[in-house]
């Protein structure tokens, strides 16, 4: 059997093609058409496609060159290894959103120089004093955070009841246990110890020395929630 | 056909234009609804209605000549059959529909009933009638669109190949039917040397 011969080229089959067609192929009713007709005129005409367009091969070769390039830029700005006026616009435009590639300005080895200053430097012994060193070209999260400058975690010097330098808090590992009443954000201690006296902020001068004294010595102090607390004596 | 106007009445058809929408609504509606009654559907007029409906609705993006048209909205039609079939779960119309065939008679015109006469007395629409749907829906894109393979498989989703052996087998039916009438006497007929 021949694949590629028209079956239709078969002349017995003329005829019968000729009368399929005069039979079938006819104008539909008169009631039919009219039905129709107003079903398509309450129809707007529409621009949906049949289905998306595929997308070109030039199209896919343009895209896939832009990420090419996107992505092997990216590494050469990365690693400093762009042109230098490239590398500085492109330090500069991505610094905007928090990026940090070199600049170009160290020829190509900013990475190696820039690197130890982002490095936290050694906290400092004493809180108050300037910290050593360089200045830190980043500081980072706030001179306030924990470790830059010698405050000690969760504490504040601007704390509810407290009222001494951070450095006097240095002086009170001596203090018992649960009888720090100031202390009012150690997680460890129980409620209603420190609430009392913590968060008056009306608190009394005499309160400074509340973390070296007894708990009865701080009933002084003004009667609060906190005063019936369990391991208070009123 | 339209023609050489083709391009300009689309164009207004694609605008809104409700003449230009008509006149290309009764130049392809005997094509797609003979389409649909060739293979049986079910309500050819109630799908060709659907068809209508979905031809407008895409029309603005369509680009092409009326050739391209044409087999464009046979797509259409061919593809709102199939989804009939398969929503009603069944083949497009049973029992055999040669007698429903033959009771259009009584509505088509002389050189129309005359055609359909012969098409019944030659066996030529039982023999359609015997074909799978898909030969048949191969076999009446080829006679009433004059449609190439190509297009045919385009439009079908299949490959051309398999359509090529949908078209030998069902054009072989018909030609087997009329060699049948033509010599009664010889069963199985269009074998004769």
């Amino acid at each position: 059997v021949d694949d590629d011969r028209d079956p239709f080229d078969d002349p017995r089959l003329t005829e019968a093609v000729d009368d399929l067609r005069a039979a079938f192929l006819t104008a539909p009713d008169d009631d039919v058409a009219r039905r129709h007709l107003d079903r398509l005129r309450a129809t707007p005409v529409g621009v949906v496609p049949l289905r998306r367009r595929r997308p070109t091969v030039a199209a896919a070769a343009v895209a896939g060159l832009a990420t090419a390039v996107l992505g092997l830029g990216g590494v050469a700005a990365a690693n400093g290894s762009l042109p230098r006026p490239l590398q500085a616009g492109v330090s500069a435009l991505v610094g905007v959103v928090g990026i940090e590639i070199p600049d170009g300005d160290g020829g190509g080895e900013g990475v190696g120089e820039r690197e130890p200053a982002e490095v936290p430097p050694v906290p400092p012994v004493l809180p108050d004093l300037p910290a050593p060193g360089p200045p830190v070209v980043d500081p980072g999260p706030g001179e306030g955070a924990p470790g830059r400058d010698g405050e000690i975690p969760g504490r504040e010097d601007t704390a509810p009841g407290r009222t001494g330098t951070a450095g006097e808090t240095t002086n009170q590992p001596e203090a018992p246990p649960g009888q720090t009443g100031d202390v009012g954000n150690k997680p460890e201690e129980p409620p209603g110890q420190t609430g009392d006296v913590g968060n008056k902020p009306e608190a009394p001068p005499g309160l400074d020395r509340a973390p070296t004294s007894p708990p009865p010595s701080s009933g002084g102090a003004p009667a609060g929630p906190g005063s019936a607390a369990p391991g208070r004596n009123e | 056909v339209i023609g050489e106007p083709f391009p300009e009445v689309l164009a207004a058809a694609q605008a809104g234009d409700h003449e230009a929408i008509e006149r290309i609504y009764r130049d392809v509606a005997p094509l797609v609804i003979g389409y649909l009654r060739s293979n049986r559907a079910r309500d050819p007029e109630d799908t060709a209605s659907e068809v209508f409906v979905s031809m407008l609705g895409q029309l603005g993006s369509f680009t092409g000549d009326e050739h391209r048209f044409r087999s464009w909205l046979l797509t259409i039609t061919y593809r709102r059959m199939i989804d009939q079939v398969r929503r009603s779960g069944r083949r497009p119309e049973d029992p055999t529909p040669t007698d429903d065939l033959g009771r259009r008679v009584l509505d088509l015109t002389d050189s129309e009933s005359e055609a359909m006469s012969r098409l019944r007395v030659r066996g030529v629409l039982d023999a359609i009638d015997g074909l799978t749907d898909d030969q048949r829906a191969a076999l009446m894109l080829r006679v009433l669109a004059d449609l190439p393979v190509k297009e045919i498989a385009r439009i079908m989703g299949k490959p051309e190949t398999a359509v090529k052996a949908l078209l030998r087998r069902g054009g072989a039916s018909v030609a087997r039917a009329l060699d049948r009438e033509d010599h009664p006497g010889r069963p199985g007929g269009g074998t004769a040397p």
